[in-house]
């Protein structure tokens, strides 16, 4: 016959086999692993809005991802662009001066605050750090129509890949504005830079930020736009920038939106390359861009890009009309997406 | 006193015990295998074969059963007290008792792999290379200092410590390598981020974490946690989200030093890295449908490097880990890379369900056999007084 005191015994004892934490007690952390290089993410100092901004988020308003500006500029004459890199949203060079580079970079943030990208190049170059009084002291030039703080420095520059350089200098303007930090760099050698330091300014003055010229702007006519939604997509409440938002009812966090910029809303390939920059993956060349598929939208063809982030991703489409640009963007979580992507596909060549 | 222990042990060498155990097993088979209609494979696994008690819905009434593991245990303790301790010893009976061990080895492996086992997947496009692989299930807090180049130490808390957190209660994580405590409040096993306001739980930076019911599969759930991180000098807590699909870690500065603070599914390094060379897949004739896919990769341990084909039935093995072909993806560009994705196991008892069989096979054989042989001899003897 069963007994039940030692069914009771063997139950303690397991109990005490799972064993059980105790909340609130400081917990030690032992688990610990090296890595030979820090993750692409943790290099970033990104806020709250920034780090969450995707999907889910309101992206209108406030949020990180609108004040993420798309930039524009005139070429000085004598300059070369080069591809943008993941960091690099403007990458140039002047085949006069070999040695010298100019870039436009864009950071969320603030990108750790003007002091400390300040100091830190200053210590690329050899020179001492700025203190707080000696950073508000500097020049200000204008930049996207804001005071941007201005310095040129003459130093050892330390920070490209051929070690130490002297009689290096490197001119700089940074703006801090909410959101995103704007940093356009250029350093070279003296006699270089003293050279190009006129195209320097007149690159800065030529920025122009093409995100803002958008519906609410008045730029781009929308009223007219008609579309079909896919079964199982719920129309969004209304928000800033977008035509239409619409949420597959099956595919928790994924949403898919339209947006209308005037003119090329910055760009095929500035802004297909800004949203494969915003999942840390490297920037489409021109012959990869020309080699994505296209899709009939509003009578024209529309390329069509699907961005695989890992966890997350997103589909995006850029229907080009000459006086305005048709952006349609789906994010979400990968398998969401790629469950939605027919779907996606039809409700972009609905529009009309 | 002694008999008190002599029922104890009499009650759990018995057979009864056994046919209970055995019958609950079955039925645990049969409702858990049931389940897996309504919630997803990892949740039955938990609750159902991985627990010592489970409360199954049935129809609406909540019926008590024993888990799973409570189960095993019990049955590996009825198996060593009335299996080997209590059996008769003689030369009849070698063959039970060596079937009796095999069992016990199978059960011991169980508990090997649900102990100490990593499983995990590793996805790497054509031309990448990695070192570590990432479980479907499992998540951890990862701190380390945040740094532009050169080795990084991440502190890892494993999820098992702070998943299962009470409603209220709050956990703190400290260790001497940081200048801070991290306090973990609140953890939604699936959620999302949200405007404050429409979430109505309380927020960051204008952001609140919204919980969601679980996912069919569990690997698409994403998890989230309230935190805080408490510097050791005494300054302010600084208050933070954690989500699993956040774009970048939880940046604090604390004591002159940035800090990143992530959550992500759990982490696991290799003692070697693999380097996807190339993707190939057949595909069934006039279909979409993959016949076979198979990976060429590059493994480099210790600077060695070795040329290797990992296919569907051909597992790459190396240092006591397997990676199998499990899926690929196809480019989502003309002219992109493929990606080809593998199933990582590190199980140190792999081999032990083979030798189990092999030792329960070989004591049934002498089981039989002895049988057999006795019923030869009876059925001569019986012939011979014919």
């Amino acid at each position: 016959m069963l007994k039940p005191s030692p069914i009771l015994t063997a139950a303690l004892l397991s109990f005490a086999v799972c064993g059980c934490g105790k909340d609130g007690d400081a917990v030690p952390i032992d688990g610990k692993r090296v890595l030979v290089a820090p993750r692409p993410e943790q290099r970033m100092a990104a806020g709250t809005k920034m780090r969450f901004s995707g999907p889910s988020m309101d992206s209108g308003g406030g949020s990180a991802q609108a004040a993420m500006p798309t930039l524009a500029w005139d070429l000085p004459a004598g300059w070369m662009e080069l591809a943008p890199t993941q960091m690099r949203t403007g990458n140039f060079s002047v085949p006069a001066f070999p040695g010298l580079e100019c870039t436009i970079t864009i950071l969320p943030g603030g990108g750790g605050g003007l002091a400390a990208n300040l100091n830190r190049w200053r210590k690329q170059m050899g020179l001492p750090a700025l203190t707080e009084a000696d950073i508000a002291a500097l020049p200000r030039v204008k930049l996207l129509g804001a005071d941007a703080a201005s310095i040129v420095m003459d130093g050892t520059y330390s920070g490209g890949q051929e070690g130490a350089s002297p009689g290096f200098t490197m001119a700089a303007v940074v703006l801090d504005r909410p959101g995103a930090a704007i940093f356009v760099k250029m350093v070279g050698p003296t006699a270089a830079v003293r050279a190009e330091i006129g195209h320097f300014r007149a690159l800065c003055a030529s920025l122009r930020d093409t995100s803002a010229t958008g519906p609410a702007a008045g730029g781009a006519d929308t009223g007219s736009m008609k579309w079909t939604a896919p079964a199982g997509w719920t129309q969004g409440p209304a928000k800033q920038m977008r035509v239409v938002t619409f949420v597959p009812k099956d595919a928790p966090g994924v949403e898919c939106y339209v947006t209308v910029l005037s003119g090329t809303g910055g760009g095929l390939t500035a802004n297909l390359n800004r949203w494969r920059d915003q999942f840390g993956l490297p920037p489409l060349t021109a012959e990869e861009i020309a080699a994505l598929p296209t899709l009939p939208v509003l009578g024209r063809p529309a390329r069509m890009i699907e961005i695989d982030g890992g966890k997350s991703g997103l589909f995006g489409l850029v229907c080009e009309l000459g006086t305005q640009t048709v952006f349609v963007k789906m994010t979400g979580p990968m398998e969401s997406l790629r469950a939605e992507r027919e779907r996606f596909i039809a409700f972009c060549k609905s529009l009309s | 006193m002694r008999r008190f222990f002599t029922r104890i042990f009499d009650a759990l060498s018995s057979t009864w015990l056994s046919i209970v155990v055995l019958s609950f097993l079955l039925l645990l088979t049969v409702v858990g295998t049931l389940e897996q209609t309504r919630t997803s494979l990892y949740e039955v696994q938990r609750r159902y074969f991985e627990s010592s008690f489970v409360v199954h819905d049935l129809g609406g009434i909540p019926v008590p059963l024993p888990g799973v593991y409570l189960l095993l245990i019990l049955l590996a303790i009825n198996l060593v007290c009335g299996g080997i301790l209590r059996i008769r010893k003689d030369s009849t009976t070698w063959g039970v008792i060596i079937a009796h061990v095999g069992i016990l080895v199978m059960l011991g492996g169980s508990m090997v792999e649900y102990r100490w086992s990593e499983k995990g997947h590793l996805s790497l496009a054509e031309g990448s290379e990695a070192a570590e692989f990432t479980s479907y299930y499992e998540w951890e807090i990862a701190i380390a200092e945040a740094r532009d180049r050169g080795p990084v130490t991440e502190l890892v808390i494993t999820g098992d410590r702070f998943m299962q957190l009470a409603k209220g209660k709050t956990a703190r994580f400290t260790s001497p390598d940081i200048p801070f405590d991290l306090v973990v409040q609140r953890v939604f096993p699936n959620c999302e981020p949200k405007p404050a306001e429409s979430g109505g739980s309380p927020g960051v930076d204008g952001i609140a974490l919204v919980e969601m019911a679980p996912e069919k599969e569990a690997e698409a759930d994403v998890a989230g946690a309230y935190v805080e991180v408490r510097p050791k000098s005494g300054g302010a807590a600084i208050p933070g989200l954690l989500w699993a699909l956040e774009r970048f870690p939880m940046s604090v500065n604390v004591d002159g030093k940035r800090w990143t603070i992530g959550l992500s599914h759990r982490r696991w390094q290799l003692p070697f890295s693999v380097r996807l060379e190339d993707f190939r897949q057949q595909l069934h004739p006039g279909t979409g449908m993959a016949k076979a896919f198979e990976s060429d990769v590059t493994k480099t341990r210790d600077g060695i490097a070795q040329k290797v084909k990992i296919s569907m039935n051909q597992p790459l093995r190396e240092s006591g880990y397997t990676l199998y072909q499990s899926g690929f993806q196809q480019p989502s560009t003309r002219g992109g890379k493929w990606r080809s994705t593998f199933s990582v196991v590190k199980n140190p008892a792999d081999q032990v369900p083979l030798y189990s069989c092999i030792v329960i096979t070989a004591g049934l054989l002498l089981h039989f056999a002895q049988k057999l042989l006795r019923h030869m001899r009876t059925q001569k003897t019986m012939w011979r007084r014919a």
